[in-house]
């Protein structure tokens, strides 16, 4: 069975990166390590999790799970973690490497929680053909919709935002679809902030809210450019709303160059070293062209004694 | 050499005044060959300068690190060494010490010849020589640059007046005496001695405006020094962030200027044949006064450096390490023995401050000098406060190149080459100054 | 690798082409300016074109459609003023850099720089004779109370609105006075002819990016603030495999990581991290964050500061 593993493996990673020198013995994985399970219950909230974790500790080597578009790194490259010759491992196997690393796979065991790391293998089992267990979904299910609307209510007094998520049933009824992860994005220069907080599932109802930060800098009104998404594509196509919202605090970007400063530019000198130079300037330049005016004086003085 | 004529019980008229003055101006084999000499030397190493202009500052030995290198070391020397002319002329001058009639118009020409060239040495050191309008243009104020070059501009203009308008008298001499001078230099004399014929109107007149900038000198003096030593006191770094680099500059300026003088009154006095007039109480008070502002300067030296080395605090700690014991020790301690210490040591005995052997100090007093210069530019450069890494060999010392010692032999020998053409065109012994200080009665011929 | 990587990068860089060409031919304005230029020398069907990454591609000269491109007057005067309502700010966690040195290449690469020429560099650091060495990437700090600025006599170097501190080549006298000045040894000085000058030599001088790169002026970071002006994070914080670098606008209180896309609050990173500033003592206010090398995730592997590697 190991054998075999590591055959797949092997062969698997000679495909992909032919030249580069793979190296699958490098692993050892203690007994004892490979038999512990995952504490953690494969649900969509815990996979969602996962899979935002994933996307910042992990996706810049690996890549998306089962696109093998992971960095081409040598002399061995990062593995499809979603490739089922890597899922064949047990949770066990995954936790350890992730916590020891090797080579180039930093060691996660001091960087990444426990719970957090439970929650990738958690994601990354999502992609398991052979899965052992059914994976649970999402623990209420919703009626099979179409027309799925996103509505946005912002109560800008209590900086909250109230997402609400509703589908129309094949009876032609409206209703809320609960248990969808919500992402509440808030525009930055480079990025979006993410400002869901702990728990940003839709309810019975479909509504989730959300406390925007207090202390969130705006634009100089308090506006801010909000981006209210769910966060997976998988439940209902990609679904967002972009609002300008209120909900800011009003910042007026301070000018570093309002002020005169000694490394300011020439016009932004202080008056006092403008002054001192000039003033110095001019009253020695004005006393030697006084005394070079005076010399005129000298011929003119040879004479008025004859 | 050693050999000097005793000093005479003189006799002298002031024809003889005259005549022993302007005599080597006109009479001198070995001046013109001199002057060729020199003007070849800046020929060939004006070359230098022109591959250093055409492939960049590369064909230095300075880097990244150490970007500042010789030539900085040379501007910060001459700037040092013209300041003895706010020194003699000036600050003794408006004390009315009267020994230094014969040799203040010498200390002007030194002043004038090291301040012009060290206006130079820094465009020789830029790396657009070709935008060196762009600090007139686009000046700041807040830069020590703009200052210095405000200041050293100021200090050549006054030094050159403080040059030429006690000269006036002289001139008006030169103008009837110097029957073989060509007419370029007669019209030279003619219109520089402004129909001067020392009517006591005229005689009161000038001397007013001499002292007029014999004082204004003073500021102008102080600054020049004081600026200069702010393009590194002004910075961050070890070894040059210290409040006391102004003072500290202006007294080793004091040393380097004397020094300078000292040897220059003994070649004048030689080659000139100005025992007469530049005698041996002038070496005996120069001697004095070389003493006085080494110690001085000994003085800053223990303040810059047993201060900072008492405490040895991060970064300084190295800097000071590498001088004191390190790659610069043999540098920085033969500059302050020979330059400093053992010349104050040896001066206290007046046997050593007869022309002669006071000259051959006050070569290790310059070379000191100089030494210090470097010594406070380069190991500052080589001492970052964060390491030193990923970048070749080379940027990790510093070696100065054959082109660098060439332009810098190239300035060099452009400061002596103006010593030597002034000395030439204008009489390096005040010839009124020197009658009337001895009592003899001035005639000038209308 | 290397090889590779360049090859990669072109590759993409074609792709993007081929679909601005497709589009409107709207092209950052820098590779353009080069096209115009190529295009108007050349007769020959085909044009060499200069990317981004500084790499040069041959492209169909029928393909191009230059757009207005800016002139010297235009990227000097934008250049200097700077981008109006920002504050720039750098974080770069220490326990996440293991000197991979990917920062050094693109920023040698975007600002046409030599090997042995640096606007970012990663140094190997100990600060006392038992702590433990860790790997410290070095930009411009971008000091808030800048000594380089405040020593230049023309103001060649100067201080924007964004608080990122440029160079004008244009205007440098080369005296490196901010050389002398600058603690962080940030400053580097072409001390002869620069990299591929003559390959470069009709690019149109973009302030913002220091290219092409003048002889006998001093260079350095500036954030690359051509790439700002797009919304591009600059080119050492997107080249970092490793997660190291955090950039963003503070008055946003926001810094996005270039190898993540993570955003996140810049006053919160920096409290849990104990953030602090580089040789604060002096004064300089630097606009770069240095987050401690704690609970690093892997073992340092530099060749142990050996003393020439300290001084």
């Amino acid at each position: 069975m190991k054998n075999t593993m590591k055959n797949i493996a092997a062969l698997f990673l000679i495909f992909v990166f032919s030249g580069s020198m793979a190296n699958a013995q490098g692993w050892t994985v203690p007994a004892s390590a490979k038999k512990k399970q995952n504490p953690y219950e494969a649900t969509s909230k815990n996979i969602s999790s996962g899979k935002k974790i994933y996307n910042i500790q992990c996706k810049s080597c690996h890549g998306d799970p089962t696109m093998a578009n992971m960095l081409p790194l040598a002399p061995v490259a990062p593995t499809d973690l979603g490739a089922q010759n890597f899922l064949v491992q047990s949770d066990g196997e995954i936790f350890y490497k992730v916590n020891k690393g090797q080579g180039a796979m930093p060691a996660f065991e001091k960087t990444i929680s426990d719970e957090d790391k439970w929650m990738v293998i958690a994601f990354l089992r999502s992609f398991d053909k052979n899965k052992k267990v059914k994976q649970q979904v999402a623990e209420v299910k919703n009626p099979e919709v179409t027309d799925v609307k996103l509505e946005l209510n912002v109560n800008e007094e209590d900086k909250t935002m109230l997402a609400k998520l509703s589908g129309l049933t094949d009876k032609g009824k409206r209703v809320g679809l609960q248990g969808i992860e919500m992402s509440f994005l808030v525009k930055r220069s480079f990025g979006y902030l993410d400002v869901s907080g702990e728990d940003p599932y839709t309810n019975e109802t479909g509504d989730v809210q959300i406390q925007f930060p207090v202390d969130l800098p705006g634009d100089r009104e308090g506006q801010v450019n909000m981006l209210v998404k769910v966060t997976d594509d998988a439940f209902y196509g990609k679904l967002e709303e972009a609002r300008v919202v209120t909900l800011g605090v009003p910042t007026d970007p301070v000018n570093p160059l309002d002020e005169r400063a000694m490394w300011g530019t020439r016009a932004n000198a202080p008056i006092w070293i403008i002054v001192t130079f000039v003033g110095g300037v001019l009253a020695i330049w004005s006393v030697i062209f006084m005394v070079l005016f005076q010399m005129i004086k000298l011929p003119k003085l040879a004479k008025s004694k004859d | 050499m050693n050999d000097l004529p005793k000093q005479k019980e003189t006799t002298l008229s002031f024809e003889k005044i005259k005549k022993d003055i302007l005599h080597p101006m006109q009479n001198h084999k070995g001046l013109e060959l001199w002057i060729v000499f020199l003007i070849t030397v800046i020929s060939v190493c004006g070359w230098a300068y022109y591959i250093q202009l055409k492939d960049g500052l590369g064909v230095t030995g300075m880097r990244d690190y150490v970007s500042w290198g010789l030539y900085i070391a040379n501007f910060v020397f001459f700037v040092a060494v013209s300041l003895v002319g706010m020194l003699i002329s000036s600050i003794l001058g408006l004390l009315r010490i009267d020994w230094i009639t014969p040799i203040s118009r010498i200390a002007e020409i030194i002043a004038v010849a090291f301040v012009a060239v060290a206006g130079l040495v820094i465009v020789l050191d830029m790396g657009r020589p070709d935008r060196v309008l762009n600090v007139m243009i686009h000046g700041r104020f807040q830069s020590p640059i703009l200052w210095d070059v405000t200041v050293i501009t100021t200090y050549l203009t006054v030094s050159a007046l403080l040059l030429i308008l006690p000269m006036i008298p002289d001139l008006a001499i030169c103008k009837k005496e110097l029957t073989k001078a060509s007419p370029i230099m007669k019209k030279l004399y003619n219109i520089l001695s402004l129909g001067y014929i020392n009517t006591p109107a005229q005689h009161k007149h000038l001397h007013r405006m001499i002292r007029t900038l014999m004082v204004l000198i003073v500021p102008i003096g102080l600054a020049i020094h004081t600026v200069t030593s702010w393009l590194f006191a002004a910075t961050l770094r070890n070894g040059w962030d210290t409040t006391i680099f102004g003072p500290y500059f202006v007294a080793g300026a004091f040393v380097a200027g004397s020094a300078a003088l000292i040897i220059a009154m003994y070649f004048f006095r030689v080659n000139y044949k100005l025992q007469d007039y530049i005698t041996e109480l002038q070496f005996d008070k120069m001697g004095k006064l070389l003493v006085a502002v080494c110690l001085v300067y000994l003085y800053f030296n223990l303040n810059e450096f047993l201060v900072p080395g008492y405490k040895m605090k991060t970064g300084d700690d190295i800097h000071l390490k590498e001088l004191f014991y390190g790659n610069w020790a043999i540098m920085f301690w033969a500059s302050q023995l020979l330059g400093n210490i053992i010349p104050i040591i040896l001066l206290v005995n007046n046997k050593f401050r007869k022309p002669l052997p006071i000259m051959i100090i006050s070569l290790f007093v310059l070379a000191g000098a100089w030494f210090k210069r470097y010594v406070i530019v380069i190991p500052t450069m080589l001492h970052p406060h964060l390491p030193i890494q990923n970048v070749p060999e080379n940027f990790v010392h510093y070696y100065p190149s054959a082109i660098e010692i060439s332009v810098t032999v190239l300035s060099f020998a452009l400061v002596l080459l103006i010593i030597t053409v002034l000395s030439k065109i204008f009489p390096v012994v005040p010839i009124v100054e020197t009658a009337e200080s001895k009592g003899i009665e001035v005639k000038i011929d209308a | 690798m290397k090889e590779e990587t360049s090859n990669h990068s072109r590759r993409k860089f074609l792709k993007s082409f081929g679909i601005s060409v497709g589009a409107a031919g709207v092209v950052s304005s820098f590779s353009l300016i080069g096209a115009a230029k190529a295009a108007a020398k050349k007769p020959a069907e085909m044009v060499n074109l200069l990317t981004q990454d500084g790499q040069l591609v041959q492209v169909d000269k029928n393909q191009l459609r230059p757009t207005v491109t800016e002139p010297l007057d235009e990227l000097q005067k934008r250049g200097r003023e700077g981008i109006p309502g920002k504050s720039f700010v750098m974080v770069i966690d220490l326990s996440k850099c293991r000197n991979a040195r990917k920062c050094m290449d693109a920023c040698q690469n975007h600002h046409q720089l030599r090997q042995d020429q640096h606007h970012i560099n990663v140094l190997q650091m100990q600060d006392a004779e038992h702590t433990a060495p860790y790997f410290m990437p070095k930009p411009c700090q971008h000091c808030d109370n800048p000594p380089c600025t405040k020593v230049c006599p023309v103001d060649a170097t100067f201080k924007r609105q964004d608080g990122i501190v440029l160079i004008d080549n244009e205007r440098c006298i080369g005296c490196r006075f901010c050389i002398a000045a600058c603690p962080y040894s940030a400053r580097i000085f072409q001390w002869t002819e620069p990299k591929d000058a003559e390959k470069y030599k009709d690019l149109t001088y973009n302030i913002e990016a220091n290219v092409p790169q003048k002889k006998g002026t001093v260079s350095k970071c500036l954030f690359s603030a051509d790439r700002l002006r797009e919304d591009k994070l600059p080119s050492c914080v997107s080249a970092c495999p490793n997660g190291v670098y955090y950039f963003g606008d503070q008055n946003e209180d926001a810094v996005t990581n270039g190898t993540t896309g993570e955003t996140v609050r810049f006053s919160k990173l920096i409290e849990d991290n104990a953030g602090y500033t580089l040789m604060e003592e002096l004064g300089t206010k630097p606009r770069v964050y240095y987050l401690p090398p704690k609970n690093r995730a892997f073992e340092f592997n530099g060749d142990l500061l050996n003393e020439e590697n300290l001084h």
